[in-house]
């Protein structure tokens, strides 16, 4: 009955409403309320509302379609265990990120202990650990559609030391304000800024390098 | 008015060092008033600045312009599969968390489920115990005759007990009556009634272990 109803819930209310300038989708709320009390239906709509997002996440922060696909279902395994403890106080959107960011942070974090990747020559220069990691796996044709300039704009994002990776990601592949990503990174929006800062100014460099600039 | 000038004219002592944090601020949209009047000053006389600047707000553009990659078609599919509930329904789940409570859920079920088959209304009468064979036995009654002498134990379920003779062992009642003609000495090992149904449990159970102490 439940799942019969949700669905419904859905069709007929996919709009946002806007309260004082505020936006509210309240289709959304329902369906946390649903997928809260363990509702299959409203937790597969959530899937499908939150998996782009997601995995665009992944694939910029690790780099590679299996990680990103990996990383998708490690956070919805999580939402799913936990979301007894989601406070509806807060945007769903920053709770889902912080998951899936942290489960990002962990793999890099992983990933450089295991063969030390950031061990580069000299500053940017030379091959590193991360020139051997598939990072481009896309299909032939669409690699053809990849232009030099999206290629070089991709691999420094991917040197990006970690730190300065995820604030950069979620500025600029998912458009948050520096509030959202300080209460989705849990720290103080002026370090934030520092991040942003440091991490523009070493793509900046990255890409004057590959002439791009 | 003057305190404005002052500052202005403080705007050429900015080091580009300086400018380069007012030029983030600026790209974070932070900057105002003063600062933002200073920093306009300044890269109107520092080209190199300007470049700066410049190339900042290429690399902003060229990050954000980077295309998202498609994402896979099955990806739901993997999500859901991944996810729990798809091999078992809540109780299932509950139970593998909780398997002692689950274990107790179960005892309670089955247990209530016998009280009922227990409460029966038309149950039928039956009588069984060592001395079986020295009674007589009509519709729903238990007689045993006058001048009889059960040398024995009786339970009768659900009937009633006619005692004309006598009794040397224990007469066990459920849910049945006794009439005894003349004085209850007539039974020599006593009477026990079982009405209720937890009474009933307990000697279920009490039979059970009084097997294996036989045995």
């Amino acid at each position: 009955m439940l799942k019969r109803s949700s669905k419904i819930l859905i069709t007929l209310e996919h709009s946002n409403h806007y309260a004082g300038g505020i936006v509210v989708d309240s289709t959304e709320v329902k369906i946390i309320k649903l997928a809260k009390r363990g509702n299959h239906q409203a937790f597969s709509d959530l899937v499908d509302l939150y998996k782009n997002k997601i995995y665009h996440l992944g694939y910029r922060m690790l780099g590679n379609k299996q990680e990103a696909e990996d990383i998708t279902q490690e956070t919805f395994l999580r939402v799913y265990k936990s979301i007894h403890k989601y406070d509806a106080k807060y945007k769903f959107s920053t709770w889902i990120f912080r998951i899936g960011t942290n489960l990002c942070i962990d793999r890099l974090r992983k990933r450089k202990n295991a063969f030390s990747l950031d061990a580069e020559t000299i500053e940017g220069e030379g091959i590193d650990g991360y020139d051997i990691l598939p990072s481009e796996d896309d299909s032939p044709d669409q690699q053809l559609i990849i232009s030099e300039t999206q290629r070089h704009v991709r691999k420094a994002i991917d040197k990006l030391p970690e730190k300065y990776k995820s604030v950069i990601v979620l500025r600029y592949l998912h458009d948050l304000s520096l509030q959202e990503i300080g209460d989705i990174l849990h720290m103080p929006v002026t370090t934030v800024k520092t991040r942003v800062h440091r991490g523009r100014e070493y793509l900046r460099k990255k890409l004057e390098h590959g002439n791009l600039l | 008015m003057n305190e404005r000038v002052l500052t202005l004219k403080g705007v050429g002592k900015v080091n580009c060092k300086q400018v380069n944090s007012l030029l983030h601020e600026y790209l974070d949209g932070d900057l105002t008033g003063v600062k933002l009047h200073q920093l306009s000053h300044h890269l109107d006389t520092c080209s190199n600045c300007k470049e700066n600047l410049v190339q900042l707000e290429k690399t902003e553009a060229l990050t954000r312009s980077l295309p998202k990659s498609p994402v896979p078609d099955d990806l739901s599919n993997k999500i859901m599969d991944a996810i729990p509930m798809n091999s078992g329904n809540r109780w299932m789940r509950w139970a593998k968390q909780y398997p002692a409570m689950a274990a107790a859920a179960v005892f309670v079920i089955i247990m209530t489920g016998s009280l009922f088959a227990i409460n029966e209304p038309d149950s039928k009468l039956i009588v069984s115990g060592s001395g079986m064979e020295y009674v007589v036995i009509k519709d729903n009654q238990v007689i045993v005759p006058e001048g009889q002498t059960v040398n024995g134990d009786l339970v009768v379920e659900n009937g009633e007990i006619i005692v004309e003779g006598t009794v040397n062992g224990k007469v066990t009642l459920i849910d049945s009556e006794i009439n005894l003609l003349a004085s209850a000495e007539k039974v020599a090992g006593g009477v026990t009634h079982i009405d209720q149904t937890l009474d009933w449990i307990w000697y279920k159970i009490s039979g059970f272990f009084d097997l294996f102490k036989k045995e």
